[in-house]
């Protein structure tokens, strides 16, 4: 069903998949265009002031689990687009094409493959996976005055580094609620209303939706009085399987759940909009920075109809690796930002928007904070990165990785076969390149990392 | 004999190593706190103790140094550098109770603060900082920023919850063992285990042994001088344990390069009033507000730290800012506000320091405190005391061992008392 609505929502984001690839933030005419004129802004997103606030800004690190900008094109996230009009929409934000890793990325700062994850951890591994005297943003933050908190999923730790219950309070996170220590299960096996939430360090069962608890967990923590600015970091388990039906009340009045995956997902990707809402109403953008991201893209088994992508999650193509990233708050232009980042690069940025530098770590991050208030020179090369052992024999299964530079050049390695392609005219990884010298050059950048 | 010449050769080597320390003293060093659980210098000075009395040789020990009445805001003032009443800390945590409340999460850790400069950090032993309702007990001294916890115990063992010094149940870093080994080697073993291994990085080690407290048990004859008598009563068991903890001590001592380490020595308290020195200085011990409950040893020793004695005055909440001025970091950016840095006095250069409180109290977590224990000194001397019952007043320069409580002057009218009375209603109202 193809409504007005949707052929606008469609014709915007093609806006922000080509277009805005080659569009400065600076030159992006702020609060104007077709995503104004066709969305007015929800009364819950306050109106950014124009000055930067003199105390340390809070912060509100939004991660959504499995989604890519693709699927914003078949399900209505006024919301999102909502905050998007407030801030900016980062159109060349990268990650890996699996959770972990880009958890790892989003919380320290590094390739994960430098510390042997490039997969999906199993929690249960008595194999250590993330060391303990890892620097966590986590941590900066609390040691210089943040209260911090984590909510939802983790998926950085397994048994091998300790106690499930506690992981991210080790790394300088002072409450975990509605925690997950992985995923919440398979689809057919569980479901994301019936489930064990950690609260600080003790879990139970309950049948509330899981971002529902989430959330709530979240706005009762973000309404106690603080005298110390804060840092909240609330990870959602949807649209990640199991693709359980959210409650009616948790959906836009009169949607209407199919019975498929894909379905329930895009239910779950209406759902989680509104669970943005609500941290949106509970946040003044004058002195929060709210930033909204994936950790990868659309699972491989509920890919959008007709899809446009050569592989979704777990795969090096765009539709596993290119997903959305929105960022607003005190002094942040409304526009596209088309400046290249990659998960490992949100730690320093939250970090000098807080007026704060990591006194180590965070090797492979580099803070893009800059290119939200003007131009900042192009990044060096991002790696994306899945590989899959065999269980039983530790066999390398599957080793796929990409590089993308700031040019929008990117160098896919796929089954073992390399290929150039030009992202800024073929979004879709159709046509590859001749580029020997360059790729070698982006093959360099992997092998620096992961040789 | 064999005792004393060790204690000789230790104390030439320390000697040695502190004439190299000052040309090292630019780098960070090494840190390792260790906290006796229950021992007063009293007890050191009945006994037989070369390598405690080696250490103290080579270092400064710190004589006015004052503790709480109860170990947990001790500990927890050894690693937040804040007095635990401002978390409503005042009492040991009960290992038994699941909804037992310990200190604030919400507060910046020592070895967190040290990790800003790279510090890489071990805890190793007693914990009792944080109770179950707080955390998970096994996650519960890594929540609170050490990287690994070894040999640990959430709790100080208990012969009331059923551990013995041979027999208790001991987390490494997440797993609960059953250890059957003595308390103090399997916590020395853990230490030296991690320590030998190379670090790039400087490194703090909390080293908190079970003993000489705890269950009243005598210890191992292996750890015992050669014909040690037999145990035959209370003091006697807690005595060899007093023994035990300095012959672990010196095989700790003898893992550690004093050229590049600090080491702090310390203690949680006095020993246990039932098992009070038969020369009964004061009028009180462990769990008292007087001098034999919360004036207990402090002696450090190793990089650039100068022999001799300090009579500055001194709190637990003082050691983390103390080391994190060694370590470079003389401003934390949160934290800390209690303590006040000795690190001069190390090198023989006085400091001062306002008055200190020492303040038990239960329960914890409770808005209003009951059972309140405190004492408040100042660096003059002046004591003022309140035992449960009655406000008492001690000249220290004159009566070190409060023997002679002289008449409390009535609020307002005596600057310094009302100096003392105000610091304990400004932490504990």
């Amino acid at each position: 069903m193809l409504t007005v609505r949707g052929f606008v929502v469609a014709a915007v984001a093609l806006v922000v998949a080509f277009t805005a690839r080659t569009t400065d933030a600076s030159t992006a005419p702020p609060g104007s265009g077709a995503l104004a004129a066709a969305h007015p802004i929800p009364s819950s997103i306050p109106q950014p002031r124009a000055a930067s606030p003199a105390a340390p800004p809070d912060v509100v690190l939004v991660v959504i689990d499995d989604m890519c900008w693709e699927d914003l094109f078949h399900v209505a996230t006024p919301n999102m687009i909502g905050l998007a009009l407030q801030g900016q929409v980062c159109t060349s934000f990268y990650v890996h094409p699996v959770c972990s890793p880009t958890r790892i990325g989003l919380n320290f700062g590094y390739y994960a493959v430098r510390e042997g994850v490039a997969g999906a951890l199993n929690v249960h591994d008595v194999d250590a996976a993330t060391p303990p005297d890892r620097l966590a943003l986590s941590q900066v933050l609390q040691v210089n005055g943040y209260a911090t908190a984590l909510f939802g999923k983790w998926h950085v730790n397994t048994v091998g580094d300790g106690h499930l219950t506690e992981s991210p309070r080790r790394y300088g996170f002072e409450h975990w609620y509605a925690g997950v220590d992985g995923n919440i299960g398979k689809e057919g096996a569980s479901s994301q209303s019936s489930w064990r939430p950690i609260e600080d360090g003790y879990d139970q069962h309950v049948t509330q939706y899981s971002g529902d608890r989430i959330t709530e967990d979240f706005e009762d923590w973000w309404s106690q009085p603080s005298a110390r600015p804060r840092f909240a970091s609330v990870n959602y388990t949807t649209p990640h399987e199991p693709w359980t039906t959210p409650p009616s009340h948790l959906l836009p009045p009169g949607y209407v759940t199919g019975l498929n995956k894909r379905s329930r997902f895009e239910a779950s990707v209406a759902a989680l909009d509104g669970f943005l809402g609500r941290i949106c109403a509970a946040v003044d953008l004058s002195t929060t920075y709210v930033i909204v991201l994936t950790d990868n893209g659309t699972p491989h088994n509920v890919t959008p109809p007709g899809p446009w992508y050569k592989g979704y999650k777990l795969s090096p193509w765009q539709g596993g690796v290119h997903v959305p990233l929105l960022v607003a708050g005190p002094g942040v232009q409304p526009g596209f930002n088309s400046h290249l980042m990659h998960a490992v690069d949100v730690p320093e940025t939250i970090l000098e928007l807080c007026g704060l530098t990591a006194p180590f770590g965070f090797e492979d991050g580099e803070s893009f904070a800059p290119s939200l208030f003007g131009a900042m020179p192009p990044r060096a090369p991002v790696l994306v990165q899945y590989k899959r052992y065999d269980p039983a024999t530790a066999t390398l299964l599957v080793d796929d990785w990409a590089v993308i530079n700031a040019h929008g050049m990117k160098l896919v390695s796929e089954g073992g076969i390399e290929n150039v392609y030009r992202i800024a005219s073929d979004p879709f990884e159709i046509m590859p390149i001749w580029m020997p010298q360059l790729a070698q050059s982006l093959k360099a950048v992997k092998e620096a990392v992961d040789p | 004999m064999m005792h004393r010449s060790l204690h000789a050769t230790l104390a030439a080597l320390v000697a040695l190593c502190s004439l190299v320390a000052d040309a090292r003293a630019q780098v960070a060093p090494d840190l390792v706190v260790v906290v006796a659980n229950d021992l007063g210098w009293e007890d050191l000075l009945a006994l037989d103790t070369p390598y405690v009395d080696a250490l103290a040789a080579t270092g400064t020990s710190f004589l006015e140094h004052y503790v709480d009445p109860s170990g947990a805001p001790t500990r927890f003032a050894l690693n937040y550098g804040v007095y635990g009443a401002r978390e409503r800390l005042g009492f040991d945590l009960d290992p038994s109770d699941p909804t037992s409340v310990g200190a604030s999460l919400e507060r910046v850790p020592l070895p967190r603060a040290l990790q800003m400069q790279r510090y890489r950090s071990g805890c190793f032993g007693v914990w009792d900082i944080t109770g179950a309702a707080d955390a998970r007990t096994v996650a519960a001294a890594r929540i609170c920023g050490y990287h690994h916890w070894h040999a640990g115990s959430a709790h100080r063992l208990s012969a009331a919850h059923g551990d013995s010094h041979s027999l208790w149940p001991r987390i490494d870093d997440g797993e609960v063992t059953i250890e059957s080994t003595y308390s103090t080697t399997a916590i020395v073993d853990a230490f030296l285990a991690w320590w030998s291994a190379p670090s790039a990085t400087p490194r703090l080690a909390y080293v908190a042994l079970a003993g000489p407290g705890g269950p009243n048990e005598a210890a191992p004859t292996a750890l015992l001088p050669a014909g040690h008598p037999v145990p035959t009563n209370g003091r006697e068991r807690y005595e060899s344990a007093v023994l035990a903890f300095d012959h672990e001590l010196g095989r700790l001592l003898a893992g550690l390069d004093l050229t590049s380490t600090v080491v702090v020595l310390t203690s949680d308290g006095g020993p246990p009033t039932p098992l009070k020195p038969p020369t009964d200085w004061f009028p009180g011990y462990g769990g008292s507000p007087y001098g034999g409950g919360v004036r207990v040893p402090l002696i450090v020793a190793g990089a650039g730290v100068s022999a001799g004695t300090s009579e500055r005055l001194t709190h637990a909440v003082d050691v983390p800012a103390t080391l994190l001025e060694l370590a470079g970091d003389a401003a934390p950016a949160v934290g800390f506000e209690d303590g006040v840095s000795f690190a001069s006095d190390l090198t023989g250069v006085p400091s001062a320091r306002g008055p200190v409180l020492s303040l038990s109290f239960q329960p914890n977590g409770a808005p209003s405190a009951l059972a309140e224990r405190w004492c408040a000194v100042d660096d003059d001397g002046h004591a003022l005391v309140w035992n449960g019952a009655t406000e008492l007043l001690f000249d220290l320069a004159s009566d070190p061992l409060q023997t002679t409580p002289l008449p409390v002057p009535v609020p307002g009218s005596d600057p310094i008392v009302d100096a003392l009375r105000a610091l304990k209603l400004s932490i504990a109202p």
